[in-house]
């Protein structure tokens, strides 16, 4: 099986639990007056640094998360350095090498969409043309919504979106799992707080 | 062999006796199965059941592949002469079914050749979808499979147009098409046929070869999003993985909402969950909520294996229902996210409490775990969980 095996087993989900803890435990420590809405994009930020940092730097998709979400300032600059530690240089070296490579690639294909385009005049709608556009714009769609997908080409972007598709999965349950500890807990808090509260007045 | 041959003096035989003659020439090569084995390549068949044994024939299969061709044709070219052009191109399709399990009995009674090609296709897609995990020889196996059909139910007579199988050997630095099966080879070459009546140039076969992975990638990302099996076509099977993939990451946005609105300090420490008076009614919400991380994760087939020993650890029924939750919370929360949490938190908790009379193992890890963090309740889901990984842990934090 082609996928790392460090995707599947229940090793990446305890890396993923650990880094996120870590995660919002230096979101909590820079979080005394943020407003919701900040809190809520250091959540995110943790949840998305996480699974990237489980994933590894194997995936390409997770280094270039990481550096969309170093790029993206924002007052999350220290934030994401205290939440990626020392992984947090190796995983931004790497990527700066492959901007170079998007630029040039991107010129190349201007020039040769040019010279198609002047050439091409009249062409008869085939159903395989039609067929193979639709296709195109889709894999357009992809490539912007997967992080760093827009290098890739063809079998690697759907690689990439395999492994992206796992993790997500991942991280959505992980989350949901959180979400749902700290509502019990907060639950059961209260009720253990009034059961005091009743003792007290009845005592 | 010989007396296998009634029809030997017409020059058109009929289909049903040379089908009678196939088989019985094949039962006779059933006893010597490694030949059958070495001549099934890499590329075009690994039936199920010998599928262990195949590495190591597969390598001698390679080298061997010549003599073993040449041992093989020898008896047919006693049959007669307009046999063995017809048996070359029939008889990888033999061999297959001849070491598979089913498919046997199902060519015997048959008589009809287009049905026979049938079966063999058919029990060619059961081998491939029991063995996804195998990956890499699958793709060639269906295109091989079609080609066959192809080739064989057009001409009724032999043509002896072209040689069935051209290679061509390609350098490739990936070694992940030749990984699981083999290639004992230190260099990573592919060996790709092409098929009868296909071009046989360097360009096409890579085309092929490309076309081929990127249509088993299209087929694993088919397992992972659901609701993805009856569309068939590149460009709705893109149409989907791209509505998931915004799904997923819409539902990511929303709980981190959730999350910080639920916890406004942000903290997330070991304290705030594990109370010990709360202790047993948190535990079961996170170890729930962790088990039902496992089920998403089909492909790896360590994982499965894992798998099995979690449920095999657990009451069976509830977690079946776990399970089922699950897909229906999923499917909620792709439907209508805002009302979904309440009920996601509902079915846990009734799943949670039935599971409270479940394995007594499990409950005495989780009372040893109680101090020592959220990440422990992992360990007691694994199926061997050992004192020693406590251990270690602890010397972590």
């Amino acid at each position: 099986m082609q996928l790392a095996p460090s995707l599947s087993t229940t090793t990446f989900k305890q890396a993923f639990l650990r880094s996120m803890l870590q995660g919002l435990n230096a979101a909590a420590s820079s979080s005394n007056n943020m407003s919701f809405e900040a809190r809520k994009r250091a959540v995110k930020l943790a949840a998305d640094v996480a699974m990237a940092c489980a994933r590894g730097r194997r995936a390409k998709w997770a280094r270039a998360l990481v550096a969309d979400l170093s790029a993206k300032h924002q007052n999350n600059g220290a934030l994401l350095k205290s939440m990626l530690g020392e992984m947090h240089e190796r995983l931004v070296r790497v990527n700066n090498q492959h901007c170079c490579r998007i630029q040039r690639s991107k010129k190349i294909l201007r020039r040769s969409h040019r010279m198609c385009s002047t050439a091409r005049r009249e062409k008869v709608l085939h159903a395989s043309v039609v067929a193979k556009s639709m296709v195109k714009r889709r894999t357009k769609m992809l490539k912007k919504i997967i992080p760093g997908g827009e290098v890739l080409n063809g079998f690697s972007l759907l690689n990439e979106a395999l492994d992206y598709v796992t993790s997500l999965q991942a991280q959505v349950e992980l989350m949901r799992s959180l979400l749902k500890a700290t509502e019990e807990s907060n639950s059961n808090s209260r009720a253990s707080s009034k059961d005091q509260l009743k003792q007290r007045e009845g005592s | 062999m010989a007396q296998c041959i009634p029809t030997r003096a017409s020059t058109n035989p009929s289909v049903l006796e040379r089908q009678r003659v196939r088989l019985n020439w094949q039962q006779q090569q059933s006893t010597d199965n490694t030949d059958c084995i070495g001549y099934n390549n890499i590329e075009s068949f690994a039936p199920l059941s010998s599928f262990d044994q195949l590495p190591k024939n597969f390598v001698d299969g390679e080298r061997s592949r010549n003599e073993s061709f040449g041992h093989v044709h020898d008896p047919i070219e006693s049959l007669g002469d307009g046999w063995p052009d017809f048996s070359m191109v029939n008889y990888p399709n033999f061999c297959a079914i001849n070491v598979g399990e089913k498919a046997n009995d199902k060519e015997n009674s048959d008589s009809s050749k287009k049905r026979k090609f049938g079966n063999f296709s058919n029990s060619q897609v059961d081998a491939n979808n029991a063995t996804e995990n195998s990956g890499s020889s699958k793709g060639m196996k269906e295109d091989y499979v079609l080609g066959e059909r192809k080739g064989a139910t057009g001409n009724q007579k032999p043509q002896n147009k072209k040689e069935t199988s051209t290679e061509t050997l390609k350098e490739n630095g990936k070694a992940s098409r030749s990984s699981t099966t083999t290639t004992p080879l230190k260099t990573d070459y592919i060996h790709v046929r092409a098929r009868r009546g296909q071009a046989t140039d360097s360009h096409s076969l890579a085309e092929r070869v490309r076309r081929e992975r990127i249509s088993e990638r299209m087929r694993y990302l088919q397992d992972l999003v659901p609701g993805c099996n009856k569309i068939t076509g590149k460009a709705g099977m893109l149409d989907e993985i791209i509505n998931y993939v915004q799904s997923l990451q819409r539902q990511v946005e929303f709980l981190s909402m959730k999350l910080a609105a639920v916890n406004p300090r942000l903290d997330f420490t070991v304290d705030s969950f594990f109370n010990e008076e709360m202790n047993i009614a948190c535990n079961t919400g996170l170890i729930q909520g962790m088990n039902i991380l496992l089920p998403h994760d089909q492909l790896d087939p360590s994982y499965i294996q894992s798998n099995a020993l979690l449920h095999q650890a657990q009451v069976g029924p509830s977690s079946s229902g776990l399970d089922m939750a699950m897909s229906t919370t999923q499917q909620m929360t792709l439907q209508c996210p805002m009302s979904a949490p309440m009920q996601l938190v509902n079915t846990f908790m009734d799943s949670c409490y039935n599971n409270v009379h479940g394995s007594s193992s499990l409950w005495d890890q989780v009372r040893l775990n109680n101090t020592f963090g959220a990440h422990f309740s992992f360990q007691s889901l694994q199926g061997n969980c050992l004192p020693n990984n406590l251990k270690t842990e602890t010397r972590e934090i």
